[in-house]
């Protein structure tokens, strides 16, 4: 099939699927469907006062009153992909100490899966010393030197689980609430449910680092049921920010105003014709696209920046990198992007190479992003923005707290198997309680004991801390009002809410 | 179940929900407010709260439900004066879920009082009612509110956030009606301002939710500036937005206007200044010649001016924003000259200035609430301890 004939295939597609629709839409202009038609029409103006959520498709991405007071405006999310291991950051475990290099005990392997370790592994003690730090006393190692001066601003989670221990599904599951593709993610959600305060950059930015994309892939910032102008619009910290953004060369930027008049004018006449809403979406990206052209170039060069500034994270312009991706993201809460979410990839420390091993890949890695991390909280301290930007930092699992022995071996480099049974994560900025621990793991960090807060509850606390109550921020999908924490209990960290 | 939860339940459909809403389900559905387990309690029209469905079957079962369930007319059934918002529910319940159930709730009870639900309130605490119906002098909740900040009695106690005279106020013609709690709104005849500073009211520190007014009350309080509001929004697209949906308290950020937006469009603002509670102007065009506009929006809670070509000639002209919590000027001409002027504002907890030529001297001579402006990171990390952990051999 040529390309023309595909093309012809899809419009004929696209266009009986249209006429169907409309059909039954005429058929429904009288009748049963009328009625309820008419009782629709005298009932959308009082409807924005429904608990439910709802947002007039005309301007998807209008700033909208979240449902109370919330108390944070933004996100910013530092995913950390590959899930670092809790036990050289966060989790204190003196027992493993003791029980560095003797046999698993047979109870923690029982009926349970794991990605790699067989047989039966040895314990592994923290490879790092841990402290308390701050006023607060909080537990930590001594990796994260920058971070440490800021951690009674932190809320830290101890007591996180998830049911994935691959990859992508643990980072589907952490971003969009369901292992399978399909779903919208969070920062689609939260844009959808307020909008956006900057009409000419996207609501929902992507900045990614580690010199790979996630596992996940690009479903992770994907819209899933939502309108697709809710997905999450990956900008690169070298070269065009936005792929395809700047007009061909032979184009000018009036020619290229008078193209989006005429597309523009054609999607109307569309959308007047079968009511598709994305179609409006396609006008709205257009627009987006076209004002982008000037505004993503201006908030993404990083040159603008002061010598002191670039000292301070540690960034270089022109480059990839995780600290120049936490100046953008300044940059990006600076201008009203409603949710910036960064992904540092490199984290997944089995200890099959040198890379992977705690002691040399990680600790790298951890010196990568603590100094970046502290200079964003600064940052926005400094400007006034911590109080209403919300920051999450964490990966999709945890690790083991035996060292992984890939196909029964004893490896030569320290390093931890996949755990879904507990992980670390933290949060500060807007609306969180500072120099708080939640939740409690065992003596060795493997099961939760207290506390055991699931992703949907990390999620319904980071809506709750924008102004939503999970419940009510849905959108009507196959027959449910679907949401993000799906139907299982939800429970609100209300311990970590100022 | 006492008579006063009864009349408070409402045509509630949920089971074994405590608290729920106090008017019934109008054709808009409304919001109504949160119980303290922060579930979002609302009786559901029989089909009016729910979303369209796609499916043929639905569309055709909610149409007969129409047939049967209402008058094919679209008037809104008339509202029975037992059913008509209560004072209790609309403003009392929401600023004691906003200043006291923190301590006085079904998870902490100070002093054995709890106030989260009506039949606690009536009930007191450990030495006694709360308050005496009527009589002002005689309610322990007054009194204490009243006593001066330093008292030990105080309430709420001294560190924690205090109620807006507005909120005592509100309290305070409560009670010397009877406090009643089936009296209406409407029959205590009560300011609109009185009523708006409820609307304004922080979300509960506790648990993030707060109970709201009805949205009729919400459309009623916006009503007068509406036009202007939606005019606002057209020419600064993004930029003005309600602090809640069931606030009529106002938001403007400059974000994404830039440098576009200077004095001239300010001044374009003054038409809000009395529902105008947080406005970021940081990295626009303004300039001191803003000052007596901004002297006029005084019910800023939050100024965000940094990058701005703000000096210390406007900080005086700021005296009048009594309300005002956080202020930045962070990276702006602002000298030690300056300050002094910013100790009048009473509600003043935050100041940023970062980047100005403020000595930190005079910042913490002048008393005011200077948020730390970050020492800069050194360029190797603060003691690193490379004291290897126990491990064996071979790592
Ligand atoms: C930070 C916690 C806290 C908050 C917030 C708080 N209280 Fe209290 N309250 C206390 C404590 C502790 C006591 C008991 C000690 C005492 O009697 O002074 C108390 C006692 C009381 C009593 C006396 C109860 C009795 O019978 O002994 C009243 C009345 C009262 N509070 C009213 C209020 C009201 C009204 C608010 C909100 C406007 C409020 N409190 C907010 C901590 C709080």
């Amino acid at each position: 099939m040529t390309p023309a004939d595909r093309l012809l295939r899809e419009y004929e597609h696209a266009r009986l699927t249209a006429e169907t629709r409309r059909h039954f839409l005429q058929k429904c202009s009288t009748g049963l469907g009328a009625l309820f038609f008419s009782s629709l029409a005298t009932r959308t103006s009082a409807a924005t006062g429904r608990l439910g959520f709802s947002r007039p498709a005309s301007s998807p991405l209008a700033p909208l009153p979240p449902q109370f007071a919330g108390r944070a405006k933004r996100v910013i999310y530092l995913h950390m992909a590959g899930a670092p291991s809790q036990l050289e950051l966060f989790d204190y475990k003196p027992d493993l100490v003791r029980l560095d290099g003797k046999d698993c005990p047979a109870s923690f392997l029982e009926g349970k899966r794991f990605a790699f370790i067989s047989g039966v592994p040895k314990m592994l003690g923290p490879q790092f010393p841990f402290h308390q730090a701050g006023k607060s006393g909080t537990w930590m190692s001594d990796r994260l030197p920058f971070l440490e001066r800021h951690i009674d601003d932190l809320a830290v989670i101890r007591s996180m689980r998830t049911d994935e221990f691959n990859h992508a599904p643990a980072q589907l599951m952490l971003h969009t609430g369901s292992p399978r593709l399909g779903a919208p993610s969070l920062g689609s959600w939260v844009t959808y449910g307020l909008g956006t305060e900057n009409q000419n950059l996207p609501g929902f930015i992507v900045l990614v680092s580690g010199g790979k994309t996630p596992d996940g892939g690009k479903p992770l910032w994907g819209s899933g049921f939502l309108p697709s102008v809710y997905q999450g619009v990956q900008c690169r910290a070298k070269g065009d920010p936005v792929l395809f953004l700047s007009n061909p060369e032979t184009v000018s930027r009036s020619e290229r105003r008078r193209v989006l008049d005429a597309i523009g004018d054609l999607n109307r006449e569309e959308h007047a014709a079968h009511g598709d809403p994305e179609t409006l979406t396609r006008i709205a990206q257009y627009e987006l696209a076209f004002r982008m052209q000037v505004s993503a170039t201006d908030a993404m060069d990083l040159s603008r920046e002061s010598a002191a500034i670039h000292a301070r994270y540690g960034t270089k312009p022109g480059t990839e990198s995780f600290a120049n991706n936490c100046l953008l993201a300044r940059r990006l809460a600076e201008r009203g992007v409603r949710y910036i979410q960064l992904y540092h990839w490199g984290w997944d420390s089995h200890g099959v190479s040198e890379q992977t091993s705690l002691k040399n890949g990680f600790a790298d890695l951890c010196r990568e992003v603590d100094r970046p991390i502290a200079a964003l909280i600064a940052d926005l301290k400094e400007r006034g923005l911590f109080d209403e930007t919300l920051i999450v930092w964490g990966g999709e699992f945890g690790r083991t707290p035996m060292q992984e022995n890939r196909n029964g071996q004893v490896q030569k480099w320290a390093g931890r198997d996949h755990h879904p049974g507990a992980f670390t994560i933290w949060l500060a900025g807007g609306g969180v309680k500072g120099g708080v621990s939640h939740g409690l793991t065992d003596d060795v960090g493997y099961n939760i004991v207290e506390n055991p807060v699931e992703l949907r509850d990390l999620q319904a606390t980071i809506i709750r801390l924008l102004g939503f109550d999970h419940h009510y921020l849905t959108v009507p999908f196959q027959g449910l009002d679907q949401k993000i924490t799906g139907v299982k209990p939800v429970k609100v960290v209300d311990d970590i809410i100022a | 179940m006492s008579e006063a939860a009864r009349i408070g339940s409402g045509r509630r459909e949920e089971a074994g929900v405590r608290r729920t809403s106090l008017a019934p389900q109008t054709e808009a559905g409304r919001l109504s407010h949160v119980d303290e387990t922060s579930r979002l309690v609302f009786s559901r029209n029989r089909i009016g709260a729910r979303q369209p469905r796609r499916s043929l079957a639905r569309l055709v079962a909610s149409a007969a439900a129409i047939l049967l369930a209402r008058p094919l007319s679209a008037a809104a059934p008339a509202v029975s004066p037992a059913e008509r918002p209560t004072a209790y529910e609309q403003l009392v319940a929401p600023i004691l879920r906003a200043r006291c159930v923190e301590c006085h709730g079904e998870a902490k009870r100070k002093g054995r009082l709890a106030l989260h639900t009506w039949e606690t309130f009536a009930k007191g605490g450990a030495n006694g009612p709360a308050f005496v119906a009527g009589k002002t002098a005689e309610s322990e909740l007054l009194i204490r509110l009243k006593l001066p900040l330093a008292e030990e009695d105080h309430m709420p106690p001294r560190d924690e956030p205090q109620p807006a005279p507005a909120e005592l106020a509100l309290l305070e013609r409560w009670i010397a009606a009877g406090a009643s709690p089936t009296a209406t709104v409407e029959s205590l005849q009560l300011p609109a301002d009185l009523i708006a500073a409820v609307a304004r009211l922080p979300a509960s520190r506790a648990r993030a939710t707060v109970a709201t007014l009805d949205l009729a009350e919400v459309e009623k309080l916006r009503a007068p500036l509406a036009a202007t509001v939606a005019a606002l929004q057209q020419k600064f697209p993004g930029a003005l937005s309600y602090e809640s949906r069931s606030s009529a308290a106002l938001h403007f950020t400059a974000a994404g206007l830039g440098r576009d937006f200077g004095d001239a469009e300010l001044a374009q603002l003054l038409p809000l200044a009395s529902q105008l509670v947080r406005l970021d102007l940081a990295a626009t065009a303004i300039t001191d010649r803003s000052g007596p506009v901004l002297a006029r929006l005084t019910a800023l809670r939050v100024l965000r001016a940094g990058f701005t070509a703000i000096s210390d000639d406007t900080l005086p002209a700021l005296a009048p924003l009594t309300a005002l919590e956080a202020f930045s000027v962070n990276h702006t001409a602002v000298t030690d000259r300056g300050l002094a002027a910013l100790k009048k504002l009473p509600a003043l907890r935050e100041l940023h200035l970062a980047g100005t030529a403020v000595s930190p001297d005079a910042a913490r001579k002048s008393g005011l609430p200077v948020v730390a402006s970050a020492a800069p990171e050194p360029l190797s990390p603060p003691s690193p301890t490379e004291t290897p952990a126990p491990s064996s051999p071979n790592r």
